[in-house]
């Protein structure tokens, strides 16, 4: 019989010349090796009456996404065209409590949200504890994902308001989950297609998308593009409300 | 302060570096990266999914696996070189599965072991004719036994015989030498069928012994 990976070969096409002349030659005479032509044509065919899946709705999601990468990137090229200088000194306003309404806002500058990376300490339990509080962030569905791990914690504040910090890493690097327990608008900041997300500016190379959720405001910040960031936030975090 | 104040500053946005006015395009409109993107993406994306959902066998992944490929290929599209966008966004998809999704999955996995054995014949030493059993088989079964396959044959038995990629196209997408490609496929298959006979007699559509 002809050897079997050369007749699974043949039958996908995948045969120089001389080889398929040659296996041609040799089936004439191997009925055992027919079969197996047979069956493998059977089977292909079998494959490839393989219904095609219904995906209207992932297709559109999908567009969803691509508008928002378009949107971020002419927001990016018009920001990085039009205000040098100006957004490192201002790189992100945050007002807190829902609104001018109700609340007066309580604004967080750069230097301010770079406050909580060189005053924070340490505080509080141990990582095993940190860790089952980052797991209420992040979607239990995405178990098996390789989502972003836990790296350290720390507390500290900005403008005096309590925040969180969470020192992540992925795949793509590292990146700070930023968690304001109260409900905060977002100003300043360019919003995505559906309202939910919030991109901004921290520094030049540096940039940070903010959500909502569950009576608390999330800042993801990491070196890497706006759409990088959202992925992040959109795949493995808690969605906005 | 917030960025929206920074708008105000700055040069008009309608200069050109030259300093000469630039015209709006009225007429004649040019094809956009995301035109261009959307059409391709647009003919590939049943394969797209439906090859997410061979290999993550989760709807929800499958979404995932398929959105995060999509905004990756809408990224690096300026790097596609024209040729076969099917095939490059397959590799796209077969890659983020591969580092990303497939190391967290359950289900069966390959051995260094497994993958050394010798290749069965699919014709031989079986009860039931091929004729008889792929001529009753509906997608479901096809799609059920496949599901049973390890990853690294499924995978390869999918792009083959699915979405019809070359064996060449095949060995970029997995990142493995082109007679792996061949020793899977024919491996995958062998698998397949022993899987669809079993399949085919648990479920009664086919009888055991059955003769010619």
């Amino acid at each position: 019989m002809i050897e079997l990976s050369k007749l699974h070969a043949y039958v996908d096409g995948e045969l120089p010349d001389a080889e398929r002349q040659e296996v041609e030659l040799r089936l004439a005479e191997c009925k055992e090796s027919q079969a197996e032509v047979a069956s493998i044509k059977g089977l292909k065919s079998a494959l490839g009456r393989s219904s095609n899946m219904q995906c209207d709705d992932v297709w559109a999601n999908c567009k969803s996404r691509l508008d928002a990468i378009d949107r971020v990137a002419k927001s990016g090229n018009f920001i990085t065209k039009y205000s040098w200088g100006f957004v490192t000194a201002v790189a992100l306003i945050v007002l807190i409590g829902g609104g001018y309404a109700r609340q007066a806002p309580v604004s967080v500058d750069g230097s301010s949200l770079a406050g909580i990376f060189s005053s924070s300490r340490h505080t509080g339990p141990e990582k095993a504890s940190r860790n089952a509080q980052l797991d209420l962030l992040l979607r239990s569905a995405d178990r098996n994902l390789s989502r972003p791990s836990y790296i350290s914690h720390t507390s500290g504040y900005i403008n005096g308001l309590h925040a969180e910090k969470y020192d992540l890493k992925d795949a793509d690097g590292s990146l700070y989950l930023i968690v304001l327990p109260q409900t905060s608008s977002f100003e300043g900041m360019t919003p995505s297609a559906d309202g939910q997300y919030y991109y901004g500016q921290i520094e030049a190379s540096t940039n940070a998308v903010g959500w909502r959720v569950n009576g608390a405001t999330l800042i993801l910040i990491g070196s890497r593009a706006y759409s990088s960031l959202e992925n992040c936030a959109r795949l493995h975090f808690v969605r906005p409300e | 302060m917030a960025f929206v104040a920074s708008v105000t500053l700055g040069k008009s946005p309608h200069k050109e570096s030259a300093g000469r006015l630039a015209r709006p395009v009225l007429f004649g409109k040019r094809d956009t990266k995301r035109e261009s993107f959307e059409r391709h993406a647009e003919r590939a994306f049943s394969s797209v999914f439906g090859t997410a959902l061979r290999l993550t066998r989760s709807r929800e992944e499958a979404e995932d696996l398929t959105q995060e490929a999509i905004v990756r290929a809408y990224e690096a599209f300026d790097r596609f070189d024209g040729s076969n966008f099917k095939a490059w966004i397959l590799r796209i998809v077969t890659n983020l599965y591969i580092n990303k999704y497939r190391s967290r999955q359950r289900g069966p996995q390959l051995t260094s072991l497994e993958e050394d054995n010798v290749i069965e014949p699919m014709s031989m030493e079986s009860e039931i004719p091929d004729r008889q059993l792929f001529d009753g088989l509906v997608g479901t079964e096809v799609e059920n036994a496949l599901k049973k396959l390890p990853d690294e044959f499924r995978l390869a038995v999918v792009l083959s015989d699915i979405e019809e990629m070359s064996y060449q196209e095949i060995a970029e997408a997995t990142e493995v030498p082109i007679g792996t490609v061949r020793s899977r496929i024919a491996r995958g298959r062998a698998m397949l069928r022993r899987n669809l006979e079993n399949y085919a007699l648990k479920e009664g559509f086919i009888k055991e012994g059955y003769d010619l």
